[in-house]
């Protein structure tokens, strides 16, 4: 029994390990992104996304569907990096990394672009916490106004005003040439 | 209500399209560790075992299915370096090496052309600026060829450490040798053979690596490789000289490991024309560095503030232009402490005015 086989996973129901194990394949790395954006700390981010999936096999039973299972995944990431952002030691490391982006090759071509990039990012870092998890969801993760409300665990019109006024804030850094 | 806010629609959605662009691009850039499922796994097996009080977990998937679930990942494109992480090796695949140049990278000392057959290549050397090591960005000539050979020669440079500018130093041993160099996904893969001692600085000698490596990739128009993986004679290790190493490494910050300002052309020892440009790379506060220039009794000839085209904490540079007449001067790059006025991150070159 081949557990990666889209046509037997589609009559056989997945275990919590094939759930693990196929959607990890899909969404580990969009997860790992996301949360890196959330919390601006790759090595963090990771462990966020691996905390996501321990979640997901313990819920599994309960979820039992992909659909539903991706969503899950969501919530958890941005919970995580919620919490990860109120622990102190992450704070400070987030507070620290005003400077440029730290994987990006700087100075040598193409970097400046790169540079005018940290500045806008480091704006994004600077804005409280909903209005920065409603723009990175709504323009990384491409999600629906209603999916981003899922995720961050509010209603769609708080989504809607949140957006806005991140945007919004965001105006003055990016009037600047990129 | 912010008052612009509602002012313009098109604005808003050009915004939009741009934090989306830049949001994209940035997570390109996010290093993700190749055993993630391995982690995983061990983890709910733990997790499965406490709260069960059971041994079940995924052992039995994990044999299986897991040649299955590679290929699967590799399929899709993944940067998934298939490369045992263990600090034991046991077997293990050979790695395909570029092949040694048969003669060594040459330290031609400093020059204004390079030789042919010879690519000017970005090196990060160490060098102490107000009681700081920090790394500085020189350029030098190592054999051409495609990117592994290039990063190969650089490393190989950058090792051996025959900065131009003799306030600059390597933190690599004498005695460590790249033995390859591969490219997988968007990783740089270095294979080294290190001597058993262990440098004074680990952890900035691994900087220089992991910034001189993704230097050369950028300058040879790959930027997307930002992450370095260590391997140690073929093997990889989960810690080189203390120093994590079983994930892929990236640059530290700019600000906590960079000079805050460098001149970055001429390079110290170099012979130019009487108009010549001078180029100086920085971090600095509102984007304002000064270039000084001595003569060779150490009298000031120039003394220009200069913006750069970015300022703290973006990394900015500039270009000016200088006339002088013959003869032998030295170069200063600084900038003035917001705090107290006095000159911070001086770096100097002498060069010679033909």
């Amino acid at each position: 029994l081949n557990a990666t086989d889209p046509a037997v996973a589609a009559v056989v129901p997945w275990t919590a390990d094939d759930a693990v194990t196929r959607l990890f394949v899909t969404h580990y790395r969009p997860l790992v992104r996301l949360a890196a954006l959330l919390l601006h700390d790759a090595a963090a981010a990771e462990e966020v996304a691996q905390d996501a999936f321990v979640a997901l096999h313990r819920a599994w039973r309960r979820l039992r569907e992909p659909d539903r299972a991706e969503a899950y995944l969501r919530q958890i990431v941005v919970n995580r990096c919620r919490s990860a952002l109120r622990h102190r030691a992450v704070v400070d490391r987030f507070l620290r990394r005003e400077g440029p982006e730290e994987t990006m090759p700087s100075a040598e071509s193409g970097a400046i672009a790169a540079e005018n990039h940290a500045e806008v990012l480091a704006a994004l870092r600077r804005l409280p916490t909903r209005q920065r998890e409603a723009l990175i969801l709504r323009y990384y993760g491409d999600l629906s106004e209603a999916q981003v409300a899922e995720a961050m665990g509010i209603s769609p019109g708080a989504v809607k005003s949140h957006t806005a006024r991140g945007l919004a804030r965001l105006r003055l850094t990016m009037a600047q040439p990129i | 209500m912010n008052a612009g806010e509602g002012r313009d629609h098109g604005d808003g959605m050009g915004r939009a399209e741009l934090l989306r662009e830049i949001l994209a691009a940035r997570a390109e850039a996010v290093p993700i560790s190749p055993d993630a499922l391995g982690t995983i796994r061990a983890r709910v097996g733990r997790d499965t075992r406490r709260r069960r009080g059971l041994a079940v977990g995924f052992s039995a998937l994990a044999t299986g299915a897991a040649a299955a679930v590679t290929a699967v990942v590799l399929s899709l494109g993944s940067a998934v370096p298939v490369v045992p992480a263990s600090s034991t090796p046991g077997p293990t695949k050979p790695v395909p090496t570029t092949p040694v140049p048969t003669t060594p990278a040459p330290t031609t000392g400093p020059t204004t052309t390079t030789p042919p057959g010879l690519a000017a290549l970005p090196i990060y050397l160490v060098g102490t600026v107000d009681g700081r090591d920090v790394l500085f960005r020189e350029f030098h000539s190592a054999p051409g060829g495609d990117l592994p050979v290039r990063i190969r020669g650089a490393l190989t440079d950058m090792i051996d450490g025959s900065p131009a500018d003799p306030d600059y130093r390597t933190a690599w041993p004498a005695g460590a040798q790249v033995r390859g160099v591969r490219v997988q996904g968007d990783a740089i893969i270095v294979d080294l053979t290190v001597p058993a001692e262990t440098p004074a600085q680990p952890a900035l000698a691994l900087q220089q690596l992991v910034h001189t490596a993704t230097a050369v990739a950028a300058s040879s128009g790959e930027p997307g490789l930002t992450s370095v993986r260590v391997l140690v004679d073929g093997a990889s290790v989960a810690r080189l000289w203390g120093v994590a190493t079983s994930e892929p490494m990236v640059r530290e910050s700019s600000a906590e490991i960079l000079a805050r300002v460098w001149l970055s052309s001429p390079q110290h020892g170099a012979v130019v024309g009487r108009t010549f440009h001078v180029q100086i790379v920085g971090t600095v506060y509102e984007a304002t560095a000064v270039v000084r220039v001595r003569d060779a009794g150490g009298g000031v000839v120039r003394d220009e503030t200069v913006t750069l085209d970015n300022g703290a904490p973006s990394r900015g540079e500039v270009r000016v232009s200088l006339t002088l007449a013959p003869g032998t001067y030295t170069l200063e790059a600084f900038y003035y402490s917001a705090k107290d006025g006095s000159v911070q991150g001086l770096d100097d070159h002498t060069i010679k005015v033909r």
